[in-house]
């Protein structure tokens, strides 16, 4: 008896100690990607606003719509995605290799480096040197300083994986190795051919059409995906509804994923079969979204109670439903020639579904996964407990709101812009009067948003400043009034929360 | 935990591996561009088939920039000089230089403090122009009455058919302002009446004002019409002249008449 107790005490040292290991690189890429978040709903508001009032903040040339939307977007992609993803990154792979952060010190440093490059690249923007090139606007100094970041930042995760101990590699970890990988040979390729190598300004469209898509289905999906997988099972103690589903999910995605893109430019003179192309895998990566999705909700749904309450299952089962959402969402505007509505992908092309797809991709399925994460994770390296379940379940509804009003933007608004446009015979102004009241709604949306992130954002300050509750219990979502305010309170904690379990 | 996997070695190992495969990608595209030169313009189809757009835009902007730059047009004397060396000249100047005053109407901004105070000027003396009406007892010219008669069917619509008038134009028939001086009739053809009026005595208010209705009309029309009115209806007034209507075609544009504005008819008034 006392053997297997003494290995439980062993193991829950170790995982105690990688927490400690990790808590200021990780707590840094958290606690700045959300106030990166803050920025982006700024901007966001601002250049979605600008969309149906045109005449709000014009006189201001650094906050034109061509200089808001750029700095908004990369605001929200690289301060607030990336740094989410990396704390994701490193802190899980640490965790399933089984291996204590031992540069600590250097991936922070990397992390201020990551911080300044997209700093002076939104000022760059906000200044009038953007590059105009979706999703890799700001200014060509800025990509190689964050390519030297990331290596600073990812290379630890990569030789823990390397010194792992032998036995089985978890899913999670294949998605995370992949997305570690696929990360740079997305940007410093793209990086290079746009903005290194010169070329054909047109062959540069279509490597930065392929970025934009390669970036979410390449990075953010399988960063959100293997966290899904190692948070669903862990928080409900359920194992995974069918694990040999999940690896099939797994190489869909690294089969599928890379081949999308070129979608974005149907009808620019391009060789055909490339948007077409584009468009057949767009429209496949419905398939490894719906098998992590439905495994992983089937998973959850035989720990119902526990999605309710606890705040981390709560966001990622509802990053789950985005998952499934986002794989519809990419049937359906991506389809050439659908029953009842014919040429989705031709109508939607320049309408605002574009935006909506990312939004859906970026918040709904990625942005719920690290809220999830955090939820999870900040107790465990602070060793201090949430302190108020309200400003979590504030912070979800506001969220959740949110995030329906941009599916519904992505799928009706663009949709209703593109009949507009379409019809040619009709003045352009009637195509903007169509998209008028969505664009409203995306205003409405970020503002819901804004007021979510305004609970996560001061949590997860003062969980920074250590003021958390000092307690092994963890913080449930549960309604019932105990004497204490945050229900009954476990020892109070001096060995570690990871002591019970 | 297997100490044979994490030792010193094996993760020196795995760093230069996840370095490797970090890069690797970057590394085999830098070498392709290497190999082929590393120049974007190399012969490809796309650039031969552009190379015409590419020559001819070269051309005009060379043409272009001859045009922008430092030549002497005439020797000695004349020099062209590119836009950007007499920005500064041409903004000194503009910065020292003092508004002129602007005479022709037509070109006062409207709304402007120049437009009001023209507006708010006080009324000339129109005694020159009411002076060159024909003595009275002058018969109008028939063929200027029949003209006026056919511009009257305008008038028609507020001031009735008989000149009777009605529920939005006063009477024009026995009207002392019809035989009174030509230069009311004139200024109310081309800047329009508003508010209310006294006509043989009685007081008149509509709901919309007259409109400024010569504005468009040349001057024989305004002065032929004027001539019907003067002599029909019951009135017999000396005709108006066209060389009357043009002296006063500075009035077009000023702000509506009142009854203030114009020369008393009635001592009553």
């Amino acid at each position: 008896m006392s053997t297997p107790d003494k290995s439980l005490e062993q193991d829950a040292v170790l995982r105690a100690s990688i927490d400690r290991s990790l808590r200021h690189p990780v707590m840094f890429f958290f606690t700045s990607g959300a106030a990166w978040l803050a920025v982006a709903i700024l901007l966001g508001i601002i250049s979605s606003a600008k969309v149906h009032s045109p005449e709000f903040l014009a006189d201001c040339p650094w906050l034109t719509y061509g200089r808001v939307f750029p700095a908004h977007q990369t605001a929200l992609v690289y301060g607030w995605g990336c740094q989410a993803a990396f704390g994701m990154i490193i802190w899980l792979m640490a965790r399933l290799s089984r291996q204590e952060c031992r540069a600590a010190g250097t991936v922070l440093v990397a992390g201020h480096v990551w911080n300044a490059a997209v700093t002076l690249g939104v000022i760059g923007i906000l200044g009038g040197a953007g590059t105009g090139v979706p999703w890799m606007e700001m200014p060509a100094f800025a990509w190689v300083p964050m390519f030297l970041a990331y290596v600073g930042i990812a290379i630890w995760s990569m030789v823990q994986f390397k010194v792992r101990p032998e036995g089985h590699t978890y899913v999670s970890q294949w998605y995370l190795m992949a997305a570690v990988i696929w990360f740079p040979w997305v940007f410093v390729s793209s990086h290079l051919l746009v903005h290194g190598f010169g070329g054909s300004p047109l062959g540069a469209a279509n490597v930065s059409a392929w970025y934009h898509s390669a970036l979410l289905l390449l990075f953010f999906v399988p960063v959100g995906t293997g966290l899904a997988y190692y948070l669903v099972p862990k928080v409900s103690g359920r194992p995974v509804y069918n694990y040999s589903l999940s690896m099939i999910g797994f190489w869909a995605l690294a089969i599928v994923g890379p081949w999308a893109g070129a979608q974005r430019l149907t009808g620019a003179p391009l060789p055909n079969f490339l948007p077409y192309l584009g468009a057949f895998a767009a429209i496949l990566f419905a398939i490894p979204a719906a098998i992590a999705g439905i495994n992983l909700l089937k998973t959850a749904a035989t720990a119902g109670p526990t999605v309710v309450e606890s705040p981390t299952l709560r966001f990622t089962v509802a990053g789950l439903v985005g998952l499934l959402v986002l794989g519809a969402a990419s049937v359906f505007l991506n389809s050439p020639d659908l029953p009842l509505f014919g040429n989705v992908l031709a109508m939607t092309q320049f309408t605002m579904s574009g935006y909506g797809y990312d939004l859906l991709a970026l918040y709904f399925f990625f942005s719920f996964l690290a809220f999830g994460t955090i939820y999870f994770v900040v107790p465990r390296i602070t060793r201090r407990e949430w302190l108020s379940r309200r400003l979590i379940s504030m912070h979800f509804m506001f969220s959740v709101y949110g995030v329906g009003g941009l599916v519904v933007i992505a799928l009706f608004g663009g949709l209703m812009q593109g009949i507009g446009q379409e019809d040619f015979a009709q003045p352009w102004q009637d195509a903007a009067r169509r998209a008028d009241p969505y664009a409203v709604f995306t205003t409405i949306a970020w503002c819901f948003l804004l007021v979510s992130n305004v609970f996560f954002f001061l949590h997860l300050a003062l969980m920074w400043l250590r003021l958390g509750r000092r307690s092994s219990h963890p913080t449930l979502l549960v309604k019932s009034h105990h004497g204490s305010p945050h229900g009954p309170e476990g020892d109070i904690d001096n060995a570690g929360p990871a002591a019970a379990h | 935990m297997e100490p044979a996997r994490d030792n010193p070695f094996a993760r020196f190992a795995a760093f230069w591996w996840g370095l490797g495969v970090i890069s690797l990608f970057g590394f085999i595209l830098l070498i392709v561009w290497l190999i082929k030169g590393g120049d974007p313009e190399v012969d490809t189809l796309e650039f031969a088939a552009a190379r015409k757009r590419y020559d001819a835009r070269q051309a005009v902007d060379e043409a272009q920039q001859a045009n922008l730059s430092w030549k002497v047009v005439e020797e000695g004397q004349t020099v062209q000089a590119p836009p950007e060396a007499v920005f500064g000249l041409v903004g000194e100047q503009l910065v020292s230089s003092k508004p002129t005053k602007v005479d022709d109407p037509a070109q006062v901004v409207p709304g402007s403090a120049a437009a009001e105070a023209l507006a708010n000027a006080p009324s000339g003396d129109f005694g020159a122009v009411d002076a060159m009406t024909p003595p009275a007892g002058t018969a109008p010219d028939p063929a200027v009455m029949e003209k006026g008669k056919q511009a009257y069917l305008i008038c028609m619509a507020c001031h009735g058919m008989n000149g009777e008038g009605g529920p939005v134009g006063p009477p024009l028939a026995g009207s002392d302002w019809v035989a009174g001086p030509v230069s009311n009739l004139i200024r109310i053809q081309m800047r329009g009446l508003t508010g209310p009026i006294h006509v043989s005595g009685k007081e008149y208010t509509f709901p919309a004002p007259m409109t400024p209705m010569g504005a468009a009309s040349s001057d024989e029309d305004v002065a032929a019409v004027l001539t019907y009115v003067r002599n029909s209806f019951g009135n017999s007034a000396p005709p108006v002249l066209a060389e009357q209507v043009g002296m006063l075609r500075g009035e077009i544009g000023k702000p509506m008449l009142t009854e203030a504005d114009l020369i008393p008819v009635a001592p009553e008034k």
